[in-house]
């Protein structure tokens, strides 16, 4: 018996499978961005059909040419951008300094007001109670709608705490306190220069999430000038029930819908992938940080 | 160092502390506008004579704001009374409405909601809370229009008013509904007519075995010529559109709660159901219903229609789904109301003419008398013209005044269709807007299609409509009450009906099926129905 070989075998057996195995995963994965990509420039009528099933069928640029055309989508495309900017910078101003504040052992009742931020996890004022307050503070149908109330998440409070905590010495913060540094120096000095992988976590994780984000909108704009991206392609893509039981339409209302449907069904593949895009090309640039950020946080929390 | 930190964090604290507990002297500045109640005058243009503006909540199709829609603009000129609008996006009217409801900041005017946004349930809620305000002693004294609608069609007014007397909402009503696309519940059927003339089918299917032959036909004889079997027979997405009529072969006029000589039933659980189960199953199991039918979306069914793949089909208009020109479409036959043996005589289930919830004045409205003035003009033949229209000079203008003639204006360049156009000029275009709505058509010439369709519904549905059930209203028990029963009934009943069609559950389970939704409590639910019912009948 020669175990030596025999182990080659089942070495040589595992990694095929592995490699069988990840080219199953790359497929799984890769297979709907293709479609994607295919369905975009094809034909609406061959992709509704089921003959365009990889490769794109029919090719017409019609459905981009829509897209670029569509002045709302470029409104709701370039409000996008600036409440995610805008959105993500104030998260970022609240949630830095309140994580940091959290993560020195000298706070006063830190414990007490982690406790409080922690709460508020778990319960929540409900949808109703929080249109009321941002009503009554006056951000109904305003950008502050969309970028204040949310502008800190505990969970990613959480996370930094975790990292300021592991990834920062005491040691640090003491010798700087020695040679007379006040806290706020410290803060912009020493620790925010350390933070580079924590910052650009949490800009990710914000960012995407003002993004995607579509029902905040919904609820507090009504102004179609201030719509994102998200809402104006919600507006265009669902379509309302045709067959609402005890709604009567009309033929004008049939006829509406129709046309509604046509559009969607031709720049329906195009949209989700210009309204992508931008996350795709900054996700390898962040992904790097992304992950060892994440993992610092969680392993020695 | 450490105690100015400590000091700061507690002067945080105890400001947000102190933010939380807010003032409400909302109460009081709602109080202080109501008293700006504006002169009204009785009769003629302006409403008022002191400009007012009002804030008015509408769905919005999102082709043109509607402060720069000219109808609007024109009225806002004739009456003096000038709007804010908050028009969301109609499809997500309703959470928006459900939202300003509960927050207090509804606007004076809800208009062109509509039953699905607007419901009865809500209007009977919110009326007797006082959030909306009744309406019938308006209309008595300064609705003179619909003060007349009322009279003229009783059904109409016992339609609106609610179990405490009170009109809180007004309807979309139809001054014809007989022969025009008004009285559609749904969409009809439509024949694919290349495949007709392709099989020499002279005369459509009357009952519902002659249905089945020309369908097998359909499956085996290759009317699309393409010498491959890749036809499909009867198709639909889910049964929603098709139901409708195959049911009504049964004698059913509705998948729910109908009425048929003051007596109340609950179809589903109705011998005439098992037939049409039955019947429906032998479709399915020799594949002339659409296999894909419960699974497939909307777009692949066009996408078969483009084929030409499809024999019987549903749609508003045919060419929705065979994507011919409008000209074309006038070769594709309506399906003609089939019977059985049992059922001998051919019914079609017709809309009421009527939508509610599409205008309500709200508490918070400073001027309830100017607002009913407002709507009461588009209740006259002249006014409701005038929403749908437009005033003059966009999309028509008088050619001989003193006649009352109009003649069709050029289209302005970048628009496809009158209806484009039509859809920046006036908020009547895909929302329930409330109005009398007359025959829209005013500059003579028809097209062919819109004869074809006038004719086929002649034939086809006005000598055999029936409303299947009233639009009545509950009370707010009896509307908790049927909550609670439709929540299981209706899911229930839509998957058993899917598995009885597939035959996933065979029919022999029928009796456990009646059962299982005796046992949902369907007496009560029926008897509630009933009341409703009597209660509409007997109202005047």
């Amino acid at each position: 018996m020669n175990t030596a070989i025999s182990e080659t075998k089942t070495d040589k057996m595992i990694k095929t499978f592995i490699y069988i195995f990840l080219s199953l995963a790359l497929i799984g994965v890769l297979y709907p961005v293709i479609y994607i990509i295919s369905a975009s420039i094809s034909n609406p009528a061959d992709v509704n059909s089921g003959k365009m099933w990889l490769f794109p069928k029919g090719i017409t640029l019609e459905g981009y040419k829509i897209i670029f055309e569509n002045s709302d989508i470029w409104r709701g495309y370039l409000n996008t951008i600036f409440y995610t900017v805008l959105g993500t910078s104030i998260n970022l101003a609240v949630t830095i300094p309140a994580a940091y504040a959290l993560s020195r052992k000298d706070l006063v009742g830190r414990n007490l007001l982690m406790g409080i931020f922690v709460l508020t996890m778990f319960f929540s004022g409900g949808l109703i109670p929080t249109y009321l307050v941002v009503k009554s503070l006056g951000m109904i149908d305003t950008i502050w709608a969309l970028v204040l109330p949310n502008a800190a998440a505990v969970w990613n409070i959480v996370i930094a705490r975790v990292f300021f905590q592991s990834s920062v010495p005491v040691e640090l913060e003491e010798s700087a306190k020695i040679d007379g540094a006040s806290n706020f120096k410290i803060f912009f000095k020493i620790i925010l220069p350390l933070s580079a992988p924590i910052i650009a976590v949490m800009a990710l994780f914000y960012g995407v999430g003002h993004w995607n984000e579509y029902f905040n909108a919904l609820i507090y704009l009504s102004d179609k000038a201030k719509f994102p991206l998200q809402l104006v392609l919600r507006e265009i893509l669902v379509l309302q029930e045709m067959t609402t039981e005890n709604t009567q339409i009309s033929g004008s209302m049939a006829e509406a819908m129709h046309s509604k449907q046509q559009l969607a069904a031709i720049i329906k593949y195009g949209v989700m992938i210009v309204s992508t895009l931008p996350i795709i090309v900054a996700y390898p640039f962040l992904q790097r940080h992304f992950v060892q950020g994440v993992m610092i946080g969680s392993l020695k929390g | 160092m450490n105690r100015t930190f400590k000091l700061l964090l507690t002067a945080i604290v105890a400001l947000l502390l102190l933010a939380a507990c807010g003032s409400d002297d909302e109460k009081v500045n709602k109080e202080a506008s109501k008293a700006a109640n504006a002169e009204v005058n009785k009769e003629g243009f302006p409403i008022v004579d002191e400009e007012i503006e009002l804030t008015m909540m509408a769905p919005g199709v999102g082709i043109e704001e509607w402060k720069n829609m000219e109808t609007l603009k024109a009225y806002a000129d004739m009456t003096n009374i000038q709007f804010k609008y908050v028009t969301p996006p109609s499809d997500d009217f309703q959470t928006k409405l459900n939202l300003a409801f509960a927050s207090g900041d509804v606007g004076d005017i809800i208009y062109g909601a509509g039953t699905s946004d607007l419901t009865p349930a809500m209007e009977v809620d919110y009326g007797q809370q006082d959030v909306l305000v009744p309406l019938e002693k308006l209309i008595e004294e300064h609705a003179p229009n619909l003060k007349k609608l009322l009279e003229e069609r009783p059904d109409v007014k016992k339609s609106i008013t609610t179990v405490d007397g009170h009109i809180y909402s007004l309807p979309v009503v139809n001054a014809e509904t007989e022969g025009t696309t008004a009285s559609w519940a749904t969409g009809p059927l439509w024949y694919n007519g290349k495949w007709l003339d392709e099989l020499g089918v002279k005369e459509l299917p009357k009952t519902t075995d002659e249905f089945y032959k020309l369908l097998k036909r359909f499956k085996d004889e290759d009317p699309n010529g393409n010498g491959e079997a890749d036809e499909i027979p009867l198709l639909d997405v889910k049964m929603n559109s098709s139901r409708p009529w195959l049911m009504a072969a049964f004698g059913m006029k509705e998948w729910g709660i109908e009425e048929n000589d003051g007596q109340v039933r609950y179809t589903p659980i109705e011998p005439e159901y098992k037939d049409y189960l039955t019947y429906m199953n032998k479709l399915y199991e020799e594949k002339l219903l659409d296999p894909e039918t419960f699974s497939q979306s909307d777009e692949q069914k066009k996408a078969k229609g483009e084929d030409n793949r499809i024999g019987v089909f549903p749609d508003w208009f045919s060419y929705f789904t065979t994507g011919e020109p409008e000209e074309d479409a006038v070769n594709n036959p309506m399906f003609y109301p089939l019977t059985t043996d049992e059922s001998k005589e051919p019914i079609v289930p017709i809309s009421t003419g009527m939508t509610r919830g599409a205008f309500s004045i709200t508490e918070n409205n400073p001027n309830p008398e100017a607002s009913i003035r407002w709507i009461d003009y588009f209740y006259s033949e002249e006014g409701g013209a005038f929403l749908n229209q437009g005033p003059e000079g966009f999309l028509w203008e008088w050619d001989d005044k003193e006649a009352g003639t109009k003649k069709k204006n050029d289209l302005p360049d970048g628009y496809d269709s009158s209806e484009d156009y039509r859809a920046t000029l006036t908020p009547d275009y895909g929302i329930a807007a409330p109005a009398l709505k007359v025959e829209t058509d005013v500059y003579g010439d028809k097209t062919k299609f819109e004869d074809f369709i006038a004719s086929e519904i002649e034939n086809k549905i006005a000598p055999f409509g029936e409303v299947p059930f009233p639009l009545v209203y509950l009370t707010t028990d009896e509307q908790k009450e049927v909550n609670t029963i439709e929540v299981d009934l209706e899911s229930y009943v839509e998957q058993m009906e899917a598995k009885f069609i597939t035959g996933v559950e065979p029919l022999s389970n029928w009796d456990n099926y009646v059962e299982t939704i005796k046992k949902m409590n369907i007496e009560k639910y029926i008897e509630i129905n009933q009341a409703a019912y009597d209660r509409w009948a007997e109202s005047d």
